[in-house]
């Protein structure tokens, strides 16, 4: 196993950055997750990685050893594709010895490896057959098997589980996990999936055009989200614009675009300034009556949808803006049309200052 | 539906009559009894005599074609198929504009490109004195020249729908480019390999507009042999021979067929 580092690695195509200066380190033995939107840079950093593109600058490091010049059959990296790439040509066992026989592995230590594989993803006795006539998990897992053959330093995958459906690919990120945890193989996968992102990562690594917006645990993006892209990227969140109105010792004043006078922690910008409150719907209370909480606003319920052992409630605030409170499906609660007061406390809300952005309406976003 | 014509089924069944009739006419005219100089159709009794008559030329042009046939379909194989990677993974711009020229054999006709294969190997042969016209060298480079592009153009329609992860799948597996060639994009364009070298074999094997310039006398091709013969000295044992490569070309489609699959033999295949 070995730890990876990215030092200023940057990709240009044709003048327009896929990637740009994006470092990071990761452990030996850790499972780090690139997670961003389409089109952010995943895959070609992953790439980059694997060797398959060159970085237009930076430098790769792999176990200590300056990789950035090496080709990717002799970087001991162990690769899991999107659409699998297994050779429809070969069998399972021949496809999990592939790497064996390349390495002129002998013929019966290659068989040896190969059912140890075979039986740590649960396909003893399936050697034979064709990878065709496997369902798309089994595909997965000889996916998987192969890119493990080799004993590989590192193991990449990109997107692996997004061609199975739903019940699959919770199965299958519990068996990774569980897999990873075993082998202790440095991994690195790359999703635009959060709740697989949190599921599987020790660390996520967030993305923007390019850039690291984020790099933490799943708890720490989702309590202290380092900016307003990775709050509403992570969790569901409601956003409410506002402008400083006081700064003090033990926090600050915000009078809110949704109307009202709220407390925040700390002391963020000037009097004066924009800012955005970032909310996430189970800090908020919801009552008939004001519910002890520093920081009120009142509006009435526009939706109530149950889901089970919570509920959201979406809240038309008098300014005209929608709040979206979840609350334990055993609180009283309201009902749809009924006035309600929502409150907060002034360390449930994180504040990210605005540019010279215009007020804007506090929504909330998915 | 009932009593209802398709007419798109009438004409499919008229299509196929009309591709299948003069096979018929020749497979059955070979068998006519009678001592014809002209095609007798439908045949007036059934007899294998003619088979028998079949000249020793006819042989020997048989065995020049295959010879011919099978040497351009293996060089118009290895050549377009490392073509056919170089242009479809070559990351520079312009790759229309190369495929554009590797079909510009097909556009020239072909008494052109034998007249013009005819005068290049006088100025060879003028020039450094090697005369391309004795041999079978002269022609096969020839009917490599007219089956390159089919070749060029198969291998490449099966590579630009290859799955790009497989190789690279096989080189993070430690594989070198050999032999990630030879076990991993060999397998998956053989399908197209396997067309372009039959596409090379059935181009060769039925060309008589290069082959005359460039195939006469002993040297002579069967196709040639046959158009000339036709010319000058008809003989019911000519159609015994026009037979006999129906049926071989039948048994060959259909090995073809069974190897490569027939989508990849049929459409597209001869402009
Ligand atoms: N070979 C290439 N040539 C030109 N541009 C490219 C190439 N590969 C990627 N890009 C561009 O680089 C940017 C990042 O692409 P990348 O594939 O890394 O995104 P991604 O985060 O993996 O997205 P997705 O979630 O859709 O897979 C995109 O704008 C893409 O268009
Ligand atoms: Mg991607």
């Amino acid at each position: 196993m070995a730890s990876v580092s990215l030092r200023s690695v940057s990709k240009a195509y044709a003048g327009t950055a896929a990637v740009s200066d994006v470092s990071l380190e990761v452990a030996e033995g850790e499972f780090v997750v690139l997670l961003g939107p389409s089109g952010c840079g995943k895959t070609t950093t992953l790439r980059m990685v694997a060797g398959f593109v060159q970085p237009s600058a930076g430098s790769i490091l792999i176990g200590g050893d300056d990789v950035t010049a090496v080709p990717p059959r002799a970087r001991n990296i162990g690769m899991v594709f999107q659409s699998y790439a297994l050779f429809p040509n070969m069998s399972v066992a021949e496809n999990i010895g592939f790497g064996l026989r390349e390495r002129r592995v002998p013929a019966d230590q290659a068989k040896r490896r190969v059912d140890e594989l075979l039986e740590l993803v649960q396909l003893s006795g399936r050697g034979g057959a064709s990878v065709e006539e496997l369902s798309g998990g089994q595909q997965q897992r000889v996916a998987l098997a192969r890119a493990l053959a080799i004993r590989p330093r590192l193991l990449l995958m990109d997107e692996p589980l997004g061609a199975l459906d739903l019940k699959l690919r919770e199965s299958m990120q519990i068996e990774l996990h569980r897999l990873q945890r075993d082998l202790k193989i440095t991994t690195i996968l790359v999703t635009h999936d959060q709740q697989e992102a949190m599921s599987l990562a020790d660390r996520i690594v967030i993305m923007k055009d390019g850039r690291i917006q984020q790099v933490g645990s799943s708890q720490e993006l989702y309590d202290r989200p380092a900016n307003r892209f990775v709050a509403e990227f992570i969790g569901k969140n409601n956003l409410l614009r506002g402008r400083v109105v006081d700064t003090g010792a033990e926090g600050s004043a915000v009078r809110l675009a949704e109307g009202g006078v709220v407390r925040i922690l700390g002391v963020v910008g000037r009097v004066g300034d924009f800012v955005d409150l970032s909310i996430r719907p189970e800090s908020i209370l919801l009552g008939t009556t004001p519910l002890g909480a520093a920081n009120v606003l009142t509006g009435t319920v526009q939706d109530r949808r149950f889901l089970g052992n919570i509920v959201h409630y979406f809240v038309k605030t008098a300014s005209g803006g929608t709040i979206l409170v979840e609350r334990p499906a055993v609180d009283p609660g309201a009902a749809p049309g009924e006035p309600v007061a929502i409150s907060w406390e002034p360390d449930g809300a994180v504040v990210f200052p605005v540019g010279e952005a215009s007020p804007g309406r506090g929504a909330p976003t998915a | 539906m009932t009593g209802r014509i398709r007419w798109s089924s009438v004409v499919a069944a008229a299509t196929i009559l009309f591709l299948l009739g003069p096979f018929v006419v020749i497979l059955g005219a070979s068998f006519d009894t009678g001592d014809n100089y002209h095609v007798q159709f439908p045949p007036r009794g059934f007899t294998l005599a003619w088979f028998g008559q079949i000249s020793p030329k006819y042989v020997q042009a048989a065995w020049t074609s295959l010879v011919v046939g099978l040497a351009v379909a293996v060089l118009a194989g290895v050549i377009g198929t490392a073509a056919a990677l170089g242009i479809v993974r070559s990351r520079i711009g312009g790759k229309e504009a190369f495929q554009a020229f590797f079909r510009l054999p097909v556009q020239i006709p072909l008494v052109v490109t034998g007249a013009v294969f005819l005068q290049f190997y006088y100025y060879v042969s003028a020039l450094t004195g090697l005369d391309l016209l004795r041999g079978l060298a002269g022609l096969i480079l020839a009917h490599l020249f007219i089956a390159l592009p089919y070749c060029v153009g198969s291998v490449s329609s099966v590579l630009v729908r290859m799955n790009p992860s497989l190789e690279e799948a096989a080189q993070s597996l430690g594989a070198t480019h050999w032999s990630t060639f030879r076990r991993v994009t060999l397998p998956a364009i053989r399908p197209g390999v396997a067309a372009g070298m039959f596409y090379a074999f059935i181009v060769s094997f039925g060309d008589v507009p290069v082959a005359i310039f460039l195939a006469a006398g002993d040297a002579a091709t069967l196709p040639v042999r046959i158009f000339q013969d036709m010319q000058f000295d008809f003989q019911p044992s000519m159609l015994a021979v026009s037979s006999l490569i129906v049926i071989v070309s039948a048994a060959l489609i259909l090995a073809v067929q069974r190897f490569a699959g027939l989508d990849m033999v049929l459409p597209g295949g001869r402009r």
